[in-house]
């Protein structure tokens, strides 16, 4: 029996595979629409690069629809799972790269007539966190990702990252500070100089 | 007042947001090559296994289920003139049949003691 389309907004991820595992292809159409973008956006950041990071997630959904008959519900959850099959996979492509200084994709400002520009300035600032990011500390960055770019719960990335909940404020805190220090310079050129909230 | 460090935490939240809303979407291309994949994998697994007739009572037990399987067939799409005369006569009440009182007789009897 196949589910129909609009009713599944409230069926967890582990049920939609399951259902696939009987035979629901609908099922696979609702994860596929729920889980890619999260994927493919995780595999951009790491790898910043459009079409590598789409080769990425289809391979890391590819291993899902793959594992579904096996799946055993209740021992993990399908977003921390596909988490780190897609980390495993964007180290992989980087270690296949030649090596070069990641701070080479990042576009700077181009100018400061663009800071008019509220779309220009927020490509600038995006691209400036992410730029801060590469510097951090492997685990730092993971937790500071996990948490404020993927809004992730400290328990799911302690799940993900396998460590324990403290560990993870307590990386996601010294990533934020050193987030500061690196920015600290930058603040005017991102348009931050006179900022009031 | 607003310190430094409040501010600081401020404009790292709005980098944040810039940085959640720069992300790229993934392609139309990629959404459809990942259903195909699905559908491929799908179609590679074998199909549900029917349970062994050793296990469900043998044969005799099987030629039972098929002998009324078929029978609820045939008077499903052909049902005999008297099955639906009765249907007929319930559904509209041209049928007297559920004036009926099995217990009329009975009645007297349990007043009698």
């Amino acid at each position: 029996m196949t589910m129909p389309f609009d009713a599944c907004s409230d069926v967890s991820d582990e049920a939609l595979l399951k259902l696939f595992a009987n035979g629901d292809r609908v099922a696979a159409k609702v994860l596929t629409l729920r889980l890619t973008p999260r994927v493919f956006r995780q595999a951009f950041r790491v790898l910043q690069d459009q079409a590598e990071a789409e080769d990425v997630a289809q391979e890391a959904m590819l291993r899902l629809w793959k594992t579904a008959p096996d799946w055993r519900q209740g021992e993990a959850k399908i977003t921390t799972w596909l988490y780190q099959v897609t980390a495993n996979l964007c180290t992989d492509r980087l270690r296949r790269r030649k090596p070069s200084d990641p701070l080479d994709a990042v576009t700077e400002p181009e100018d400061g007539a663009d800071s008019a520009d509220m779309q220009m300035q927020n490509q600038t600032r995006a691209a400036a966190l992410n730029a801060a990011l590469q510097e951090l500390p492997d685990r730092q960055r993971e937790a500071v990702t996990l948490r404020h770019l993927e809004e992730f719960t400290n328990p799911q990335i302690a799940e993900a990252m396998g460590v324990g909940v403290e560990a993870v404020e307590s990386l996601v805190a010294r990533g934020k500070r050193a987030l500061k220090g690196l920015l600290a310079k930058r603040k005017e050129e991102l348009g931050y100089d006179d900022w009031r909230r | 007042m607003t310190t430094g460090d409040d501010k600081d935490d401020k404009i790292l939240d709005d980098m944040f947001q810039a940085a959640r809303s720069e992300m790229p979407e993934p392609s139309d291309d990629l959404m459809a090559r990942v259903i195909a994949d699905a559908d491929q994998v799908a179609e590679a697994w074998p199909q549900a296994e029917a349970v062994p007739v050793a296990t469900s009572g043998g044969w005799p037990a099987a030629s039972g289920i098929v002998t009324a399987g078929m029978v609820g067939l045939v008077v499903g799409v052909s049902p005999p003139q008297t099955l639906s005369d009765f249907a007929e006569g319930y559904i509209y009440g041209t049928s007297d049949s559920y004036l009926v009182d099995p217990y009329d007789g009975f009645g007297f009897a349990a007043d009698e003691g």
